[in-house]
């Protein structure tokens, strides 16, 4: 099962992070109280310690592929395998759009997201992009407004 | 029985009852074949908009999109060689061979029928057993329940993912995920770090959404620039003769389907690989070899995986115990419109039990003409450019999630797990252990808390429970059985084994 030999660039910080991460969760839970085996801070406890473990376990197994990384080797392939132009830019302008969504509305900002998104990803030329836009927009707004019955901001 | 009958029939009986199945089950097919858009993905977006609906309504839609997603899958499987969906990955095997081979059109015909059959097997198995396993299920103890929640996480760890490392970590966030907010018994925050916004916790539909909706279109991201296939369908409906000649097949790979399914943790990807693989060693007269379009090897793993459905509600409907992420994602949506799935389910609410396998039935039957049609349509459907459906996608799922309470911040944490997500699939972590965690961590807890309690904090007693009781044993052993197989020591002991015993041939 456990025959994963590709390398992924990256993947061993990934893992320190996960790790930093499942250590904090058993710290955390350490100082919750657990006067009794069925306290509040009992089961985190158990499950932080489980995740630390999970993730040593993927150290272990990994460590030849992990070893083999040369720093040099690696740094220019991280960023083009995990956060490549298409991925970065999208997720830039996602979180763009959703902190002006409370200056701009739901509406306006929504319709610009939707174009730009559809030039960024080639998913339509302008033209088509602004139709798509517009008439997506239409379909949410009557799907929420009258079968969906959810107000948007 | 009159009754149960009534109450199966009744999403026959309204006409916005039909619709809103026959609509699910087209939406389901289409979505279920566009790679990058999940029928767990689907479920989890549509919870959010069915909250102000009517509970019969909402699962009518829901029961469409369930059985048409998995169905769907297998579509684009043979034509592209891309399953829609993991249940679909066994189908590709045998599928796209035959799209290659110029017989695209008998393969999807054959998929359509054998899902259909295989689906009714499933619902049969499920409309005879889950009454019998609820009266069962109400002589469960907090430990048996213990077990069963283990069992559900470990095995979609280790059946599903590249490392069972990674899929016992992924299960243990989810576990961990549900624990933030405040404790249900003392009222204490837990990881709430002074936060009065935390104490509620994060609502389950934003986890759902961020970690199947917008990192899988993160992850679509990176395959841009593959330009969609033109397809050439035709010749879709099987002959009859071909039918009753894979018979034994079928009904074979749907029990095959239904046992998986009925485990807990277990779904159609894994049903569908078993059958998959059974039929390869079973079949002796394959009409071509394996691999190279064998009929056999489409019918076996799509036969199996709509099986799974019946099968995979089992656990989900009579122990509250998620049979994969899609139930888990349902098992949400049923607690939200106030249903709790569980032993109390068939005597509290046995109308809407024999109600959900009436509209899973009505979907099925759905399957059939939907499947077999529209074709061309579909294929258009799969030539969208992803650049124009995936900011579709995360609008709905913004939407979704701010539908959820109205909160901005409920897009926050939506957005955060989205992120996440897409890192842990970039690195070869399954998601589905992820939710599979946060639906099974209270029960897990909950029940844990319960046998403590009985045991009057004593860790001997405690372990005592798990050999003490024939029931809990064979969970137990089960359990173990079930992880063993799939863990790398197992070969080395069978290995070791098999040396001991030819060394002692030799030497006799």
């Amino acid at each position: 099962m456990e025959n994963n030999t590709e390398r992924k660039p990256g993947e061993r910080f990934f893992i320190l992070f996960l790790l930093a991460l499942s250590l904090f969760i058993l710290i955390t839970a350490w100082f919750m109280p657990r006067q009794t085996y069925s306290d509040s801070g009992a089961f985190p406890l158990f499950i932080g310690f489980i995740m630390t473990l999970a993730v040593l376990r993927i150290f272990w197994k990994e460590r030849k592929i992990f070893a083999s990384w040369k720093w040099r080797e690696e740094r220019p392939l991280i960023q083009p395998y995990v956060f490549p132009k298409d991925v970065t830019v999208y997720i830039a302008v996602l979180l763009i759009y959703i902190l002006v969504t409370g200056y701009m509305g739901f509406w306006v900002s929504s319709y610009i997201f939707l174009v730009g998104s559809f030039l960024l990803l080639k998913g339509a030329k302008p033209v088509r992009a602004l139709i798509t836009g517009a008439v997506m927009l239409a379909i949410i707004w009557l799907l929420f407004q009258y079968i969906f019955r959810i107000i948007l901001w | 029985m009159e009754q149960q009958l009534g109450y199966f029939l009744m999403s026959f009986s309204s006409f916005k009852m039909i619709f809103l199945v026959l609509a699910g089950t087209f939406a389901g097919i289409y979505i279920g074949a566009i790679p990058g858009l999940s029928v767990t993905m689907a479920v989890s977006v549509l919870i959010t908009f069915t909250f102000a609906w009517d509970v019969n309504e909402a699962l009518c839609l829901m029961a469409g999109i369930y059985c048409g997603g998995v169905y769907g899958g297998s579509r684009s499987a043979i034509l592209l060689n891309i399953p829609g969906a993991p249940a679909a990955v066994a189908t590709g095997f045998d599928g796209y061979p035959l799209a290659k081979l110029g017989e695209a059109g008998v393969a999807i015909g054959l998929s359509t029928t054998a899902s259909v059959i295989g689906g009714f097997i499933g619902l049969l198995a499920l409309a005879t057993c889950a009454p019998i396993i609820s009266d069962y299920s109400l002589m469960f103890a907090s430990r048996d329940y213990f077990i069963l929640a283990i069992m559900g996480l470990l095995l979609v760890g280790s059946l599903s993912g590249e490392s069972l490392a990674k899929g016992v970590f992924a299960g243990a966030l989810g576990v961990f995920l549900s624990m933030i907010g405040m404790d249900n018994v003392t009222g204490q925050g837990r990881f709430t770090f002074g936060s009065i916004g935390l104490m509620s916790g994060i609502h389950f539909v934003a986890i759902m959404i961020g970690i199947f909706g917008v990192s899988e279109a993160l992850v679509q991201i990176h395959d841009l620039h593959i330009e969609p296939i033109k397809q050439n369908v035709k010749n879709i409906i099987p002959s009859w003769r071909l039918l009753f000649k894979h018979l034994p097949l079928i009904i074979k790979s749907a029990l095959i389907g239904i046992g998986i399914g009925a485990l807990p943790g277990a779904g159609g990807d894994i049903a569908a690989l078993m059958a998959y693989g059974s039929a390869s060693r079973s079949v002796k007269h394959p009409t071509r070899p394996f691999g190279q379009g064998a009929y056999e090897g489409v019918i076996a793993p799509e036969t199996a995986n709509n099986a799974c459905i019946g099968g995979d509600n089992i656990p989900m409907l009579t122990l509250g115990i998620p049979g994969d992420a899609v139930t888990a994602v349902i098992i949400g949506a049923l607690y939200i419109h106030g249903l709790k799935p569980g032993p109390m389910l068939m005597i509290d609410t046995p109308h809407l039990f024999w109600f959900w396998v009436g509209a899973l039935t009505l979907a099925n039957i759905f399957l059939l003409p939907l499947g077999l049609t529209g074709i061309k349509i579909f294929a258009k459907c799969v030539e969208i450019r992803k650049g124009l459906l995936l900011p579709i996608i995360i609008i709905i799922s913004i939407v979704g999630t701010y539908g959820i309470n109205n909160s901005i911040y409920d897009v926050y944490w939506m957005l955060g797990f989205g992120a996440f997500g897409y890192l842990l699939k970039m690195y070869g972590f399954q998601t589905g252990p992820v939710i599979l965690g946060v639906i099974l961590g209270p029960i897990m807890e909950d029940n844990y808390r319960r046998m403590m309690q009985d045991v009057q904090q004593s860790i001997p007693m405690f372990f005592w429970e798990f050999v003490s009781h024939p029931l809990t044993l064979g969970l137990v052993v089960l359990t173990l059985v079930m992880i063993g197989s799939q863990a790398g020591w197992w070969d080395k002991i069978k290995k070791s084994l098999s040396k001991t015993k030819s060394v002692q041939t030799e030497k006799s």
